[in-house]
């Protein structure tokens, strides 16, 4: 992996063009990513898990725990998204998601949403039925045609899964759900974005586009998988030009919530509006408590064990979540000078640390990130001057 | 005002609603745009059910996951 160089100042005006954003982290939703079973029945080359828990599946008791503590710290106003997450977390059988939905019904009052990140394979006809009736959102992985999907998306006996994928993925849309997917962005795929942006465009398939992480397993097979900065921001680029121009067939992401961010005074997305810590913290199955499901399992960032701690308040005041929480353009070298540091915020501090092991460095693919931005606020700035009014 | 001719202020350019790139149309429905770009609102329930009928969709996505309306 490259070192990550500290960016150049920026002077192109864009900082000033773009503008302060509002940054009060009670705006938006706060995320829960749920660790219900932290095995998996596929061996993805790139799977960023890291070390697993003892406990492969986590009891519905402490998923009922984890619940009662969060909607009693986040209370009625803000919005919670429960995102069960794995390992592939249909390992925990659909009595488990019964139990959670029936749970919840007492919370009538709190706004609470409930997502699988499921790969589909034992996704059944009565568990997305169970989806439909109890509003339960489903997304799929997919790394784009089937070739490419399954080069590093198969079993542990290799076999492969993208018809699988989208066997679920059309059982979802014959219910009159969204299909979503997330989308893994390496050496296999980044130099084919054309293919990539005609599979989903054509197949209406709404897609993340989120670059290896190296981290789990795909730090061991990282020479094979691992993209540059500069090469992720090519690709994303190039995606952003075939989408812009599609005229919004499909719902692109990180490129809708960035060009959302460039005109709306909030800015959105995890990994760009810099209070991560404040928005998402991560459960698994044995109850340990973590600032952000990818750094599930890494015992340095333990918060605490949700059966145990008495509330969300106690662990947040501690380390390693006050040092954590410190991170951001005024501690990150280069960052405060750059002109898009309103709406990137230092990025994502995963993919720092995994680089270096270390938070004051920017994004790993800072480099890249600029290189969109620019792109996309060029391209804003001239279609607004296109069509202007007199 | 009709929708073809709604004026919407993003970054100082004055433009039509209708003439705007698909995406940024849609952004301005979904962050609840208008006028200014300094204008976004979050969305009451009854103001979501308005725009999107009786079964709202959730924020859009905003994590890495992909949860889409």
């Amino acid at each position: 992996m490259n070192v990550q160089q500290v960016p150049p100042t920026e002077a192109s005006g864009l900082k000033e063009w773009i503008g302060l954003k509002r940054s009060d982290s009670r705006c938006r939703p706060f995320a829960v990513i749920m660790k219900s079973a932290d095995r998996c029945n596929y061996f993805c080359d790139y799977c960023y898990v890291e070390d697993h828990c003892a406990l492969p599946i986590m009891p519905i008791a402490t998923a009922l725990a984890a619940i009662e503590k969060v909607l009693a710290y986040v209370g009625p106003r803000r919005k919670v998204n429960f995102i069960w997450h794995g390992g592939e977390p249909l390992l925990a059988g659909r009595r488990f998601y019964q139990q959670i939905a029936d749970f919840c019904r007492q919370y009538h009052d709190n706004k609470v949403e409930h997502c699988i990140q499921t790969n589909g394979a034992l996704a059944t006809e009565q568990f997305l039925d169970f989806c439909k009736e109890t509003g339960f959102t489903v997304s799929l992985s997919l790394d784009g045609p089937e070739d490419i999907t399954d080069a590093h998306r198969h079993t542990a006996t290799g076999a492969a899964t993208f018809q699988k994928t989208m066997r679920t993925l059309a059982g979802v849309r014959a219910r009159g759900m969204a299909p979503g997917c997330v989308c893994v962005l390496h050496q296999g795929n980044a130099g084919r974005v054309e293919d990539l942006y005609r599979f989903f465009s054509t197949n209406r398939i709404n897609v993340r586009i989120n670059p290896v992480v190296k981290s789990g397993r795909a730090a061991t097979a990282y020479n094979n998988l691992a993209i540059t900065p500069a090469e992720f921001g090519t690709a994303m680029c190039r995606l952003f030009d075939l989408w812009f121009d599609d005229d919004y067939r499909i719902q692109l992401e990180p490129l809708y919530t960035i060009l959302g961010n460039m005109i709306a005074p909030t800015v959105w997305g995890c990994d760009y509006h810099g209070k991560c810590l404040e928005s998402i913290i991560a459960v698994n199955p044995d109850g340990s408590v973590y600032p952000c499901g990818r750094f599930a399992g890494m015992k340095n960032f333990r918060l605490g064990n949700i059966l145990q701690d008495s509330n969300l308040d106690a662990m947040f005041a501690r380390e390693p979540f006050v040092s954590l929480n410190g991170r951001g353009p005024e501690t990150v070298e280069g960052c405060a000078a750059c002109d898009f540091v309103n709406i990137c915020n230092s990025g994502c501090m995963v993919t720092a640390y995994m680089a270096r092991q270390r938070f004051t460095d920017p994004d790993y693919y800072c480099e890249g990130r600029r290189m969109l931005f620019r792109h996309i606020a060029n391209r804003l700035k001239r279609h607004l001057e296109n069509i202007q009014e007199e | 005002m009709e929708e073809g001719k709604k004026i919407i202020n993003i970054h100082g350019h004055k433009v039509r609603v209708s003439e705007l790139k698909g995406a940024i149309k849609d952004l301005v429905g979904k962050r609840g745009l208008s006028g200014s770009f300094y204008v976004e609102k979050e969305m009451t329930e009854a103001e979501r059910k308005a725009s999107f009928g009786d079964d709202p969709p959730p924020y859009y996505n905003v994590y890495r996951y992909a949860f889409f309306e």
